[in-house]
């Protein structure tokens, strides 16, 4: 296992209650792996979490089997450091704006003294050529770029500690359609070749389906679903799921009158459409249903009552 | 007779190498309960055009064109129209709003500018008008500010401002495109319903096909400042004619059974104003070209249920469909 995340907590500073709730997951080498959910879900934290950027207060994460950040520990494998990068939604803010594409490039490879001198910028340009920029590109600056360049230029950045994971936060949510589908195919392509994993976050499952091979859905902070895209999107189990399924699709919204919850129970039941007495009072535990799929719901969606797609 | 009528809408910008195009000819009709979805990518001009109608354009652009509103000539520089005539809600609600007022004198405001209502009956109508979208009608509400409401009670709040003073046409640039799926679907839902309960005509500047499936009776495509394929939703999007929204429909995902393949994408990017050489913008990335499509730019042609600006497309829609 390349990456093993076991009950997983953050808190921020002053938060009334944790960001993220005891998240587990693992990652094997290669595998490509999702993460949806809707904005402050967690999934953007779990990520962050994965850097060291955020106050770790519970669970594990191990690397290569070796135990690498909990609440008493700081990440300080540099090994670690150098085989996981980041690429953002954002491509603009994310590069330097005053120094050249390939001044931005050569950054991590002085931070991690990988190369040096020549053989570094040999390096960067063999990158950008790679990710389809012309070479005099690193001569060039960021504003001179539009957003689906600047976005293989942060992808070439990444890549070029060589990592082994690659964690992606809304990386083509920023782009238009015709771009999207570009860099997607980049991704797709590299960690390939590769052998590079990803963790894919994003909020929408129609991109989801076409890189990754699993999903794991968040809600507020806890796990509610994961398994093979395929199965979670056309035959979802939990009924946030569904909601986000049918969303993708367009299809028109079930009516579900909202209530307040006590707190104790699932954190979904407000907007449920299967809730019943026991999901006010009762948190439901993440359980394997089948083979590689995990779901917490009392009463999951089973194929009977499953209404669409 | 049409809501709205847009006649030959050409706006270009005034640069330091002269005036450059951006929207380059537009015309259009909007009749009353009907959803016009005007899709394209960054810089094809939508937005432009959207902005171009509320007479919302900085100084530095030069708008031409005739605009008729209920059969009336009007210019869209004076706010005689804007309110009760035309109305748009924006992409972002958090920049759309004040922050340091409540949300109750935001909406009532256009009610005391526009309606010269009394103060205690503006109360009256914002509470009326929170409850149409889903807001607590509450007084209580009213006094919160921006920060305190989420994504889609802000988008909520903006629809209400943008509703105050009955509009006949609402203009909405992106409304749903910073908020989440689920929300995004709300939204979506509730305006459709707003617009058939109060009838009034809608133009859906987006860049999203899924909204644009979703809410439009029509649309029309834009590449380069020009609507390059108009016609009605179910039509354009099951089959394109123009290469453009061929490709266009053809790059993005979808959520069906169907086996993962590599994605299509349409090579080159979109042309910045000032490229433009005289032939069809899309030749360069076109998997249709010919020569003539090198010199001549195409004119946007009627052809059976909808307009297409594609001889090409025309000519072969019985031979091989483009990648």
């Amino acid at each position: 296992m390349l990456l093993q995340v076991d009950d997983l907590r953050v808190r921020y500073d002053g938060a009334d209650e944790e960001t993220l709730k005891g998240v587990s997951l693992q990652i094997k080498a290669g595998e490509r792996l999702a993460l949806v959910g809707e904005s402050g879900s967690g999934k953007s934290t779990l990520a962050r979490a994965l850097l060291g950027l955020c106050p770790v207060v519970g669970g594990e994460v191990r690397f290569q089997g070796e135990l690498l950040l909990s609440a008493k520990q700081t990440i300080r494998n540099q090994g670690y450091r150098r085989a996981v990068q980041m690429i953002f939604q954002d491509p603009y803010n994310s590069l330097h704006p005053r120094l050249s594409v390939e001044k931005n490039l050569l950054e991590p490879l002085k931070i991690h003294q990988i190369y040096q001198g020549e053989k570094s910028v040999e390096k960067a340009r063999a990158l950008l050529a790679r990710v389809g920029l012309d070479p005099q590109a690193g001569s060039r600056y960021p504003h001179e770029f539009s957003g689906g360049q600047l976005q293989r230029i942060g992808i070439a950045r990444a890549l070029l500690t060589e990592p082994q994971i690659l964690l992606a936060d809304e990386p083509v949510s920023a782009l238009d359609v015709s771009v999207q589908a570009q860099v997607l195919n980049l991704l797709a392509e590299l960690s390939s070749e590769r052998r590079l994993a990803l963790l894919f976050i994003s909020h929408d499952l129609a991109v989801v389906r076409q890189l990754c091979g699993r999903v794991a859905v968040m809600y507020r902070g806890r796990l509610v679903e994961s398994g093979a895209v395929d199965d979670v999107c056309f035959e979802p189990a939990h009924p946030y799921t569904e909601t986000l399924v049918e969303a993708t699709l367009g299809h028109p919204l079930k009516k579900v009158a909202r209530k307040e919850s006590a707190g104790q129970g699932c954190p979904f039941v407000p907007r449920c459409r299967k809730r019943e007495e026991r999901c006010w009072q009762e948190l439901p535990p993440l359980l394997e249903n089948t083979a590689g799929r995990v779901c917490a719901c009392h009463f999951p969606i089973g194929t009977s009552d499953r209404q669409n797609v | 007779m049409p809501l709205l009528q847009v006649e030959n809408l050409q706006v270009s910008f005034r640069t330091h190498n002269g005036f450059l195009p951006v929207v380059r000819g537009v015309s259009l009709q909007l009749h009353e309960g009907e959803t016009l979805a005007v899709v394209g990518e960054s810089g094809s001009g939508k937005s432009v055009t959207s902005l171009a109608l509320m007479g919302l354009l900085p100084s530095k652009a030069r708008v031409d064109g005739s605009f008729y509103f209920q059969g009336e000539p009007f210019e869209p520089p004076q706010g005689k129209l804007r309110g009760h005539g035309l109305s748009m809600i924006f992409q972002n609600p958090m920049s759309s709003l004040n922050p340091v007022m409540t949300v109750g004198k935001q909406v009532a405001e256009p009610l005391l500018f526009h309606q010269k209502m009394t103060v205690r009956e503006a109360d009256k109508k914002v509470l009326e008008l929170f409850h149409e979208v889903g807001l607590p009608s509450t007084p209580a509400f009213s006094q919160r500010y921006p920060h305190q409401l989420s994504g889609g009670m802000r988008q909520r709040v903006v629809i209400a401002i943008a509703l105050a003073c009955a509009p006949s046409v609402l203009i909405a640039d992106e409304p749903t495109t910073a908020l989440d799926v689920t929300i995004q679907a709300q939204i979506l839902d509730l305006l459709k319903q707003l617009q058939s309960h109060r009838k009034m005509g809608m133009i859906m500047v987006t860049h999203d096909m899924s909204v644009v499936e979703t809410v439009a009776h029509r649309v029309a495509v834009m590449y380069a400042g020009q609507f390059v394929e108009v016609g009605s939703c179910g039509q354009v999007l099951q089959s394109p004619a123009h290469p453009y929204t061929r490709a266009l429909l053809a790059s993005r995902p979808t959520l069906t059974r169907e086996p993962v393949g590599v994605l299509k994408t349409i090579a080159g990017r979109p042309p910045s104003p000032s490229e433009l050489d005289g032939g069809c913008p899309f030749h360069p990335r076109c998997s249709l070209v010919e020569e003539t499509c090198r010199k001549e730019e195409p004119v946007l042609q009627e052809w059976e249920d909808r307009a297409v600006r594609c001889p090409i497309a025309k000519k072969g829609t019985t031979v091989a469909s483009p990648g």
